[in-house]
């Protein structure tokens, strides 16, 4: 399985700039269009709000993992987002949060694949040493490395 | 204790997932034997068959929509709780379980 199918560099940013919550989310969008992983970054975006609405995806720690399955989504897609500045999101800690890892799903995700790896990540992030690695990470590299260690 | 649990969401792309990692870490550590069962994007996994209901103590329901065969534990006591709360504190949640024996 080529990872890289789910994330790579161009899907990974750092000291991005957010003054809240929607902006942040709106970076996530833009940050997976620009890497041609959407039709048009609304759907997802809107997708991101409307699950945030339902209850916030900041698991505390300062870190979140937005998320949307929806229609416009071309295949599954990890991205992960450093922001420069925390901003606050309504976490379960009600800390405010700066790392962001942000999956997006096609409505008509077909195979599982896929899915178990995604499922492989959440499951990865209760676990405090990968998501400390996540924070110390200074480079995109160390990033990338991080994430899809856990998928060998 | 032998406790099994349901984690569901509705997107089922992550909080179930992490509800489950929480619940299994938290229930290791309390000493408690655990099978979480996951409904999520990949549909049922990790299936409660009948032989688990069998010798199960108790039922922990962390899930934030309807969920499939949900009357499998008619007979048993449950604890629910919205699906956030195994993913913030999952030793609270069996905590509060065992409580309600």
């Amino acid at each position: 399985m080529n990872n890289s199918q789910l994330i790579n560099k161009s899907l990974i940013e750092l000291n991005v700039h957010a003054q809240t919550k929607n902006e942040a989310l709106r970076e996530v969008a833009n940050i997976a269009y620009n890497a041609g992983r959407l039709e048009s970054g609304e759907s997802y975006l809107n997708g991101m709000l409307e699950r945030e609405n339902t209850s916030t995806t900041g698991f505390g720690g300062g870190v979140a993992i937005p998320h949307a399955k929806v229609d416009g989504v071309l295949e599954p897609t990890i991205s992960v987002i450093k922001l420069k500045q925390a901003v606050e999101w309504n976490a379960m800690d009600d800390k405010p949060v700066q790392l962001l890892i942000a999956l997006a799903v096609p409505k008509k995700q077909e195979g599982t694949v896929h899915l178990k790896l995604l499922a492989k990540l959440s499951e990865n992030l209760m676990e405090e040493d990968f998501v400390d690695s996540l924070q110390s990470a200074n480079t995109k590299e160390e990033i990338l490395k991080t994430i899809t260690s856990i998928f060998k | 204790m032998n406790i099994l649990a349901v984690t569901a969401c509705p997107a089922g792309v992550a909080h179930t997932y992490m509800a489950k990692k929480g619940l299994e870490k938290a229930a290791k550590k309390l000493g408690h034997k655990i099978k979480v069962e996951t409904q999520g994007s990949m549909g049922i996994e990790n299936e409660i068959k009948a032989k688990d209901l069998e010798k199960a103590d108790l039922v922990i329901l962390a899930i934030d929509t309807k969920i499939e065969k949900a009357n499998r534990f008619d007979s048993k006591t449950i604890h629910e709780v919205p699906v956030a709360a195994a993913v913030k504190n999952a030793a609270k949640v069996i905590e509060d379980a065992t409580a309600k024996l």
